[in-house]
């Protein structure tokens, strides 16, 4: 029981910041998230997810600063906890086999709305892998 | 000597009275000749007078032997029938009865003449008339003979005169004082002199002036010298002309011994002299030719032995030839052709056809040489052999000339048969009068066929009178020749060849003849076609190749312009998705919201928006053609494709023009999303370009399964194009559009991508009802395989303790309908494992698949091995290859037990 209530902390990096405040409401409204935080790029995201240790980091893929890839790899290395999910409007074969190897458990298109998001964040925090439909489509076709 | 013999008949008939007395004369030799005198008995004179016919009776013999052989009494003459009746009558008629003959004289034994004493009666002479008869024939003895004496002088002086002037010479006596006593007729004749102008020593008036002096002292120096002479000069002719005469003469004695004068002869002898003239003059000529000639001659005689050489022969033999010489010129020929020779010239001889040979003749430095001889008999006027007459020319230069000729033909032959070309010569006038063998031999003809102008029948009709122009114009011209054309082979295929002819000229320039040869060019010629064609083909090659390098460029160019649009649109569509995150939480915050009815349905209105542009911005991404990534690996879906980019397609229409998805089936193409956006979106572009100017239309988009491929057709129900636009519509710059509006390389950019895709694109219009685009893609079967995998109820155990790992191959297990299961659960019963717990392993059945997560060395070999912290996508590869290896192995298990099973039953059967 407690751990089912336990919230699930919510680390949001993009460099659009409606996106964000959009996502801070969105996640606040759903009851079982906890909004930890956003950064417009990845270039201090280890450090971040260091010390707040988000169960979950929303990664945008098209951002200035550090590659998100490579950041996820270290996030990995540094918090293995930490579950990262790309949230992006890029689908493309290519980035989700990059985020996948580079240790994300997760990923979502923006196309496919938010709720297809936190269907994926909660399957994530719950241990498993998951797409957004688009995702899921692009990947299993590859 | 008649008037004496009748005066002696007389007498004696008058001395003896009663008789008749008669005289008969003979000749030489006993033969009666006549009767000379028989006074008293004139028929007895006629009947002997017929015993001088010259095949008198035998009766005439036998009175002819009584009266002239013997003598005789005859008693009865009359009466005597021994004696023939016409002697009976004639002594009848003369009353002779009684007959006493007495020879007259005697020549030798021959009785010269008889003297006849006949009586009247049948009675034998008395004594008195025995004397007188013997008496009278003692007279007329002497008379005869005194008769014949006369007789004989006159005779042989009309025989001397009647031979000399019947003689062919002119017949001539001098007094010894040298002047001319006689002269035959012939001399009046010849010189037209008469005798009063010829005797004496007017005869050398007729002698030609400058010759007069030397007669004079020839007769001169004769008179002194009593000796004969003979000597010739020239007499004026009574035709006025001179003539040669030869004049000889001798001395003559009176029978005492003394000197008398000259008898001789004069001759005509000028044609003779002419003659030998002419001869001398000719043999002058001969030897003078002889001596210039520039040949050997020799004469010899019907013996062989030599007459005569000339000075060559001499000169060449070394021989002197003084002397009669003998067959010693013989030995200048060599020993083995002298036979030869006068084997030769013994033929020549028999035939009378002069012969001719080689022979060798031995020079004077005893070197034989080749000469050429010839010889020919020479005859006499009477048929006989007179000799033989030959010549030799040294033809040692010419054989060694016709030799090395002969040889330099020789080789030139071996060369001209043997070069690989054909050769030939032909006149001046263009006669072709020798081919090489090679001619031959490739056009299976004869010279007989070849000569002269022959060639043509040989040559290709579609180029014959041109090369006969040709050959005519360079013959006309003296310029060489060349000519391409083709020569029929004996099999009768044609070759081409090369042919070319030079002028062969004098040292006056004059062509004395053509040489030419043809030279097989059909090889060259076909690698030449080869090589144009290769040429050509390269050139097409090179411009296709250009062509769609253009292409490329311009397709690269325009994929530029669309990537960069592409992306501008990607950006467009990322910040549109983005800033619609807010609004749909947003308008999520306020739908949670308590709101006036009004207010809910502006929400919902906006949320609408929201989608639509939601879906628009799907699109606009969807034009993000990143050329190196337009087709690798991505495949995209069909209705989800559709779904994102209907609205970007749609948004390039113009209004009143609908868009449609006729069919809507769920499958999967081998192209990126962004490419096939690309495509559809520009055949929409088109067709909306198409349908602008009616205002209406409709443009739909469908696709189905074909096989392999999927058929995507893009239809409007616009003008169409006509023929000749549908043919070009592909080409890159064709527009039918004003320049500005389209730049011609749409289609172009659809053709490369779909092709690059391994597609095809068609398009097809028909004037008035509009135009379609269909398009061929690869299928991609990922259902179906999904489905086969289902039906063989596979199970897979994934036992890893990474979670992460674990869900993602739970996940994709699921994705291909494989179910998962625990090993508690399942045990060794899956068919494929993934672990990284070795201690599992063992609990494996050898059969199945496994991965594991881990580093073995040796693995089994039904265990793949893939580290500790594999990568997801290589985890994934490694999965989907062990799946499609099972899948595989499956089947063609499935195969051998139905063919086993299908054996089974027959074995039953059987």
């Amino acid at each position: 029981m407690m751990l089912a209530e336990k919230k699930i902390g919510v680390l949001c990096v993009d460099d659009n910041p409606h996106v964000a405040e959009a996502l801070k409401m969105k996640l606040r409204r759903a009851e079982s998230f906890e909004w930890m935080g956003w950064l417009a790029d990845a270039d201090h995201m280890v450090e971040t997810a260091k010390s707040i240790c988000p169960k979950i980091v929303i990664l945008d893929v098209d951002m200035p600063g550090q590659d998100p890839f490579e950041a996820t790899a270290a996030l990995n290395e540094a918090c293995p906890d930490t579950r990262v999910v790309f949230f992006s409007g890029h689908v493309r074969l290519e980035f989700i086999e990059r985020a996948l190897d580079a240790g994300a458990w997760g990923y979502a298109s923006k196309s496919d709305g938010e709720e297809a998001l936190l269907s994926v964040l909660r399957a994530v925090a719950g241990g498993e892998i998951a797409f957004s439909p688009e995702a899921r489509a692009t990947y299993d076709l590859g | 000597m008649q008037e004496c013999l009748d005066s002696l008949c007389h007498s004696i008939e008058s001395i003896a009275p009663g008789t008749r007395a008669g005289i008969v004369l003979t000749d030489l030799g006993g033969e009666l000749q006549t009767c000379v005198a028989a006074p008293g008995m004139p028929r007895v004179a006629a009947v002997l007078d017929a015993l001088g016919a010259p095949d008198p009776a035998a009766e005439s013999a036998r009175i002819r032997s009584i009266l002239l052989e013997s003598g005789a009494d005859v008693v009865n003459v009359s009466g005597d029938d021994s004696w023939p009746i016409e002697w009976q009558e004639a002594f009848e008629a003369d009353a002779v009865r009684g007959l006493l003959v007495i020879p007259t004289h005697r020549s030798g034994s021959v009785v010269g003449g008889s003297l006849l004493l006949g009586f009247e009666q049948a009675r034998q002479a008395d004594d008195w008339e025995r004397h007188v008869a013997e008496a009278g024939s003692v007279l007329a003895g002497i008379i005869l003979h005194r008769d014949r004496s006369d007789s004989a002088v006159r005779e042989s002086e009309h025989r001397m005169r009647t031979m000399a002037d019947s003689a062919p010479a002119i017949l001539w006596l001098t007094e010894p004082d040298g002047s001319c006593q006689f002269l035959s007729r012939g001399w009046y004749e010849y010189t037209g002199q008469t005798p009063e102008q010829a005797l004496g020593f007017g005869w050398l008036e007729a002698s030609h002036p400058d010759d007069i002096e030397r007669i004079r002292a020839v007769f001169a120096r004769a008179n002194e010298d009593r000796a004969p002479f003979a000597f010739d000069y020239r007499l004026l002719c009574a035709d006025g002309n001179y003539r040669w005469v030869t004049d000889a003469g001798r001395p003559r004695y009176d029978a005492g011994g003394g000197f008398i004068g000259y008898i001789g002869s004069v001759f005509d002898i000028h044609d003779k002299k002419i003659a030998e003239q002419a001869l001398r003059e000719s043999e002058q000529r001969f030897r003078h030719m002889a001596d210039a000639a520039p040949v050997l001659i020799w004469v010899c005689d019907d013996e062989q032995n030599g007459v005569y050489f000339n000075d060559q022969w001499l000169e060449f033999t070394g021989q002197a030839m003084e002397g009669r010489p003998g067959r010693e010129w013989l030995d200048a020929i060599h020993p083995e052709d002298r036979p030869l020779v006068m084997d030769a010239n013994r033929r020549a001889h028999q035939s009378g056809l002069p012969w001719s040979m080689e022979l060798r003749l031995r020079r004077k430095d005893t070197r034989y040489r080749w000469a050429l001889a010839h010889g020919v008999a020479r005859i006499n006027d009477d048929g006989s052999l007179a000799g033989f007459i030959g010549s030799c020319v040294d033809i040692s230069d010419r054989r060694a000339s016709e030799q090395a000729l002969r040889e330099s033909e020789s080789r030139f032959r071996t060369l001209a048969d043997n070069i690989s070309q054909f050769a030939w010569m032909a006149d001046a006038a263009g006669w072709i009068f020798w081919y090489n063998q090679r001619w031959y031999d490739f056009t299976g003809t004869t010279y007989e066929e070849m000569q002269g102008w022959g060639w043509e029948k040989v040559h290709h009709p579609d180029h014959v009178q041109r090369v006969v122009e040709s050959w005519g114009r360079s013959l006309a011209s003296g310029e060489p020749w060349e000519d391409n054309f083709p020569l029929r082979h004996k099999d009768g295929t044609y070759g081409w060849f090369l042919s070319r002819a030079q002028p062969i000229r004098d040292e006056h320039g004059n062509i004395l003849r053509w040489f030419g040869t043809n030279t097989d060019i059909t090889q060259q010629r076909l690698i030449e076609d080869e090589l144009a064609r290769h040429r050509a083909e390269l050139e097409h090659r090179v411009e296709e190749r250009t062509q769609r390098l253009k292409e490329t460029y311009e397709r690269l160019r325009m994929s530029e312009r669309m990537a960069m649009m592409g992306t501008l649109s990607a950006g467009l569509g990322h910040d549109l998705g983005n800033l619609l995150v807010p609004v749909r939480v947003r308008l999520e915050s306020l739908a949670a919201e308590p709101l006036s009815e009004q207010a809910q349905e502006d929400v919902e209105a906006i949320r609408t928006s929201a989608e639509y542009l939601r879906r628009l911005a799907n699109g606009l991404r969807m034009l993000a053609l990143d050329p190196e990534r337009a087709n690798t690996g991505e495949p995209t879906e069909l209705a989800s494709w559709w779904a994102d980019s209907q609205g970007v397609l749609k948004s390039v229409l113009p209004s009143g023009i609908d868009l449609q998805c006729v069919s809507c089936e769920p499958m999967s193409v081998q192209m990126s999303k962004a490419a096939l956006t690309q495509v559809v979106f520009n055949l929409v572009q088109n067709a909306g370009d198409a349908l602008r100017e009616q205002g209406s239309g409709r443009v739909s988009v469908a696709w189905r399964a074909t096989g392999d491929h999927v058929e995507i057709t893009v239809f409007d129900n616009g003008p169409g194009m006509e023929p000749d636009v549908l043919a070009r519509c592909m080409e890159p710059f064709f527009t039918t559009k004003t320049r500005g509006i389209s730049t011609g390389l749409g289609l172009v950019l659809v053709y490369g991508l779909v092709k690059d895709a391994g597609g095809t694109v068609e398009p097809a219009s028909t004037p008035g009802r509009g135009t379609t685009f269909t398009i061929l893609l690869p299928l991609i079967r990922t259902q179906q395989e999904a489905e086969d995998c289902a039906g063989e109820r596979w199970c897979a155990v994934v036992e890893v303790k990474d979670a992460r790992v674990r869900s993602f191959l739970a996940g994709e297990l699921r994705a291909m309908k494989i179910a998962v299961e625990s090993f508690e659960a399942l045990g060794g019963q899956a068919s494929i494992y993934v672990v990284d717990d070795p201690q599992r392993l063992g609990l494996v059945p050898p059969e199945a698949d496994v991965l594991y997560l881990g580093e073995m060395h040796p693995a089994p070999a039904n265990v793949r091995t893939l580290g500790s912290r594999p990568g997801m996508t290589s985890l994934r590869e490694t999965l989907r290859e062990v799946i499609r290896s099972r899948r595989s192995e499956l089947k063609a298990g499935e195969s051998q037990r139905k063919s086993a099973d299908r054996s089974v039953v027959s074995d039953d059967v059987g």
